[in-house]
């Protein structure tokens, strides 16, 4: 045990204010409980390590959700190494969830299509609530540019749900789901 | 908030924190009880989180404010926006597109607006435009005023109009000239006026052949992207086909290569025919 007195309080302090908003960070974004479980472990136990490095207030909440970021990222690299087969991973992502009956089905379809950066910067904005610079504190990006990343999966999603306006995007090249 | 993101928000898979169990504070034992120096052993699945909890301690976000303390309430003598009133409208001139956005955002305040404004690096062709605009409606009040700016790489005078009695909130991107080393936020069209192909019927193009017209105008291909999946690649075979291509950053381009000649849809090719009108050679 090598952290200076003081830090189990500060670490104690910060798991009970943010255990809640991780733990529905993270199971918005896995299949299972065991894998929410997984994600805040890792999470909290990086936190932990790195006790020194978790910025005060609520900057912490941001700093936690770019590491349980990653280690979801982390979990479904070693989910596609599990699968092996890409045809494999095309079936599993071809399987469509079951309708839910309330009529969103077809944005959840068009939610699910669009590439991980795009979900991440939407699910950020609408589902944490969080502001453009913000968004930039989890990915590690400019405040600016996480704006326009949200503002391109917005589009995306509009265009994907036949809501376009496209008019706006006629003379910015799309970059192909290129996230600058 | 918007249309979609009120969509996106009702998509909402956990819209309630799950009620803190035993299981809390297990984990919370397990982790402190943890040598914070040596091997990184990984602490698995020390509990299982009930999911099927969802009471209470919902995470409330309040949003942020972005407004200096010392923000000024009337022009201050380095404004980053200059307001000119013309009848029911104001005329914003954007004087310092490399200001902050938080310059912006407390000068529009003083004039009443909640109005965020920021500019990022873009292509020569799309610098000093409105790169996009979004209110809660959907719908942008925003008229384009004018753009004037000294390309390549010059500084540009935008300004637009906005209504005086507009009262929502509103999010205005810019596109500014990139500083060298900036990668463009905004790009234009590859082949447009002022742009490193401009005038090069380069898709279709062998790799090196389209390197060759780069050099002449000081531009490299940065980086590829190949195959389906558009993979980055550093580098591909010379003799392989450019199939398309956008501006990276000064001086550089982004292609998509591949190893066979690719194949143009009539519309493609009206697009490509078009991009060349005006050019020497064109019909």
């Amino acid at each position: 045990m090598t952290h200076p007195p003081g830090a189990r309080d500060r670490f104690e302090a910060i798991y009970h204010a943010y255990y809640p908003a991780i733990h529905q960070y993270a199971a918005r974004r896995t299949g299972s409980p065991e894998d929410t479980a997984d994600v805040l472990s890792e999470t909290f136990l990086t936190a932990w390590r790195r006790i020194a490095d978790v910025p005060e207030g609520e900057q912490a909440r941001l700093w936690l959700y770019g590491v349980a970021r990653r280690v979801l990222a982390n979990q479904r690299r070693a989910l596609s190494r599990r699968a092996g087969l890409t045809e494999r991973l095309k079936d599993a992502s071809a399987t469509r969830p079951v309708s839910r009956g309330d009529g969103l089905d077809h944005v959840r379809e068009a939610f699910d299509d669009l590439s991980v950066r795009d979900r991440e910067v939407l699910a950020l904005a609408c589902w944490e609530e969080l502001s453009g610079p913000e968004i930039g504190k989890v990915l590690g990006c400019t405040g600016t540019a996480a704006r326009i990343r949200l503002h391109r999966a917005r589009k995306r999603l509009a265009r994907a749900l036949g809501l376009a306006t496209v008019e706006e995007d006629q003379a910015i090249v799309e970059l192909r789901g290129e996230n600058l | 908030m918007s249309r979609i993101d009120r969509m996106v928000a009702a998509i909402d898979p956990v819209p309630q924190a799950a009620e803190p169990g035993e299981e809390v504070a297990a984990l919370f034992e397990t982790i402190v009880a943890t040598p914070v120096k040596g091997g990184r052993r990984r602490v698995r699945r020390a509990v299982v989180i009930p999911l099927a909890a969802v009471l209470g301690a919902v995470a409330v976000v309040v949003g942020l404010a972005f407004v200096p303390a010392d923000a000024p309430v009337g022009i201050a003598p380095n404004a980053a926006l200059a307001f000119q009133r013309v009848g029911d409208d104001w005329v914003v001139t954007v004087k310092d597109l490399y200001a902050d956005p938080e310059r912006f955002t407390s000068e529009f305040k003083a004039r009443g607006f909640d109005i965020e404004l920021f500019t990022a690096p873009g292509s020569p062709s799309v610098a000093g435009q409105l790169a996009f605009s979004e209110t809660a409606e959907g719908t942008t009040p925003v008229k384009e005023e004018s753009v004037g700016c000294d390309s390549p790489g010059g500084g540009c005078t935008v300004s637009f109009r906005i209504p005086a009695d507009f009262k929502g909130r509103m999010q205005l991107g810019f596109a500014r000239p990139a500083r060298a080393g900036e990668r463009y936020e905004f790009s234009g069209r590859v082949d447009a006026a002022g742009e490193l192909l401009h005038c090069v019927p380069f898709r279709g193009m062998t790799v090196d052949e389209v390197r060759g017209a780069l050099a002449k105008r000081g531009g490299s291909i940065e980086e590829f992207r190949v195959g389906e999946k558009s993979e980055v690649a550093r580098e591909v075979p010379g003799g392989w086909y450019v199939e398309s291509a956008v501006p990276w950053a000064p001086g550089q381009v982004l292609a998509w290569a591949q190893p066979d000649p690719p194949q143009f849809t009539p519309e493609e090719k009206a697009r490509m025919k078009k991009g060349m009108a005006g050019c020497p050679g064109s019909d």
